[in-house]
């Protein structure tokens, strides 16, 4: 093995570690695991009434179901482009945004307490507007997980370029560096994990925003599924719905973490 | 230019300096009348007690705050005749960019000033060769310890050729050896190019063993309360065996006396 060239003493500190790394993992699947078989076993000795409880083995027939009618991907699909959409431009334009109020110490101090309200606002209670200015479809949605997720990176990563220390400014200006070049030596290459962080709260946020609008609007989506299904008692369908958005979201954080390492990896030699 | 005088010529000159500081609050009087001279590739140091404002005398060098009253005169007869060009600042910590190799940061000022080709470039490479870190040149800031890191620093503000260097307690961050000998080291660098150099400092035994002149500044609002010419007779003593010489502490005594009097 390759624990030779260790003493016994950081062995056994290995072993631990992974003896507890590994005992961590195990509980959690347990714990998944046991809440499904514990919810099935209910269901089926009608400990609870399964047509409003639903289960797992009625969960796993709906998603066959449908699978097999195509429905389960054409929706995952448009969910899936609707979060995208918000996500990308959601973060372009709070990444432009702190720029801009970067740039310009008088419009931070201008905006500072509409972004404080907008920030506190419930962004679904702009839904009706929303829904009257440019109608009840996709748009509305992309506008949704644009305003939810929008703010939140502005203000992240606006406060990052607020904490670079002021003598490293000093120190561009002492080579007679311009506003721009702060910007793009300075400013942004400091703040590239800051920004990556806030990629992974966005693809969240603007999850959140699709889900919302969905539920207002939309006649396709998860989250459309899910309203529907609750809207005509069909339980099985919003909680196949609620697994196929765990799934998602999970897939969403991890593809932008996996980004995540790969950009820090060839960041660094 | 005659070359014989050419190191008695002034190269920057403070006459009756004042400046004010605006807060909400109130109007602060930072210096109050600042006269002194500064000599081509001399070292010298501004000694005071904290908030004396020795580093507003640097930013008001490097141009970056105005005078309020006086004349401040900065005599460069280059073919840049723009203060920013002529000017390197060295801070208390060495802002190396983790995101840069050593290289990389060294070349930042060139970059800046678009003045980056493959002569500025060699120009760079050879300093940090020269001084020893050469083989470094790919690494990253945090593979350096805190001496190297500063001399990096230094190199950098070298790389744009600037004719005065600021050095804003550049020392103060690191470990009493290091801090030794890194000082020794710019000493030597700063010597061997055939810079000016303005240091700012608190510490009187630093100050003695670095400097040419040291100009001893009174508590705010400032003004030049005395200046000593410090003479080794040798100029080969490295600065650890200037804090062994018998005129250091007469050094040290009078300049001490000098800045306990209220």
């Amino acid at each position: 093995m390759r624990y030779d060239k260790y003493s016994n003493e950081h062995i056994a500190y290995l072993r631990k570690i992974k003896r507890e790394s590994f005992l961590v993992k195990l509980t959690q699947i347990s714990v998944f695991v046991g809440l499904i078989i514990l919810w099935e076993i209910a269901a089926q000795f009608k400990w609870i009434d399964s047509f409003i409880m639903s289960s797992p083995l009625r969960v796993y027939k709906t998603l066959v179901m449908l699978n097999n009618s195509g429905q389960l991907w054409s929706n995952v699909w448009v969910t899936v482009c609707e979060t995208v959409c918000g996500f990308v431009l959601g973060t372009t334009l709070g990444i432009i945004l702190a720029i801009l109020v970067w740039w310009s110490e008088f419009l931070s101090k201008v905006l500072e307490p509409y972004m404080v309200v907008l920030n506190a606002l419930p962004k679904v209670a702009l839904g009706p507007i929303i829904i009257v200015w440019v109608g009840a479809g996709v748009k509305s949605i992309i506008i949704m997980a644009l305003l939810v997720s929008v703010i939140i990176a502005t203000i992240n990563i606006m406060a990052g370029f607020k904490s670079i220390d002021k003598e490293k400014i000093l120190l561009m200006k002492s080579f007679g560096a311009s506003k721009i070049q702060v910007l793009f030596k300075l400013i942004i290459p400091a703040n590239i994990s800051s920004i990556i962080s806030t990629l992974k709260i966005n693809v969240g946020m603007s999850l959140i925003g699709v889900i919302t609008g969905e539920f207002l609007v939309a006649s396709k989506g998860v989250g459309y599924l899910i309203v529907y299904g609750g809207q005509v008692f069909k339980l099985d369908l919003v909680m196949a719905g609620i697994f196929v958005l765990c799934v998602i979201a999970t897939a969403m954080y991890l593809a932008v973490a996996t980004f995540e390492k790969i950009y820090l990896r060839s960041s660094r030699k | 230019m005659n070359l014989k005088n050419k190191n008695q010529n002034k190269i920057l000159e403070f006459k009756n300096v004042k400046v004010k500081y605006h807060t909400p609050e109130k109007e602060i009087l930072a210096i109050k009348n600042l006269t002194f001279d500064v000599y081509n590739e001399e070292f010298v140091t501004i000694l005071g007690p904290s908030g004396s404002g020795k580093s507003t005398v640097l930013s008001i060098i490097s141009g970056l705050l105005p005078i309020t009253d006086g004349e401040f005169n900065l005599n460069i007869s280059s073919e840049n005749s723009n203060q920013k060009q002529n000017v390197g600042y060295m801070f208390q910590r060495d802002y190396l960019f983790g995101w840069r190799t050593i290289e990389q940061n060294v070349f930042l000022g060139l970059e800046i000033k678009k003045l980056l080709n493959d002569k500025t470039k060699n120009y760079a490479i050879e300093l940090l060769k020269k001084y020893g870190l050469g083989d470094f040149l790919k690494s990253y800031p945090n593979e350096l310890s805190g001496g190297m890191r500063q001399k990096v620093a230094l190199i950098r503000t070298l790389a744009v050729n600037p004719k005065i260097l600021l050095l804003d307690e550049p020392f103060s961050a690191l470990d009493f050896q290091t801090r030794i000998n890194l000082a020794d080291e710019v000493r030597k660098i700063i010597k061997n190019e055939h810079k000016t150099a303005i240091l700012v400092s608190h510490d009187i035994s630093e100050a003695i063993s670095i400097s040419d002149r040291i100009i001893v500044f009174s508590k705010r609002p400032s003004v030049v309360k005395k200046i000593f010419k410090i003479d080794f007779e040798s100029k080969k003593l490295t600065l650890h065996e200037k804090r062994n010489h018998k005129r250091f502490n007469e050094y040290f005594d009078s300049i001490w006396s000098e800045m306990s009097e209220v």
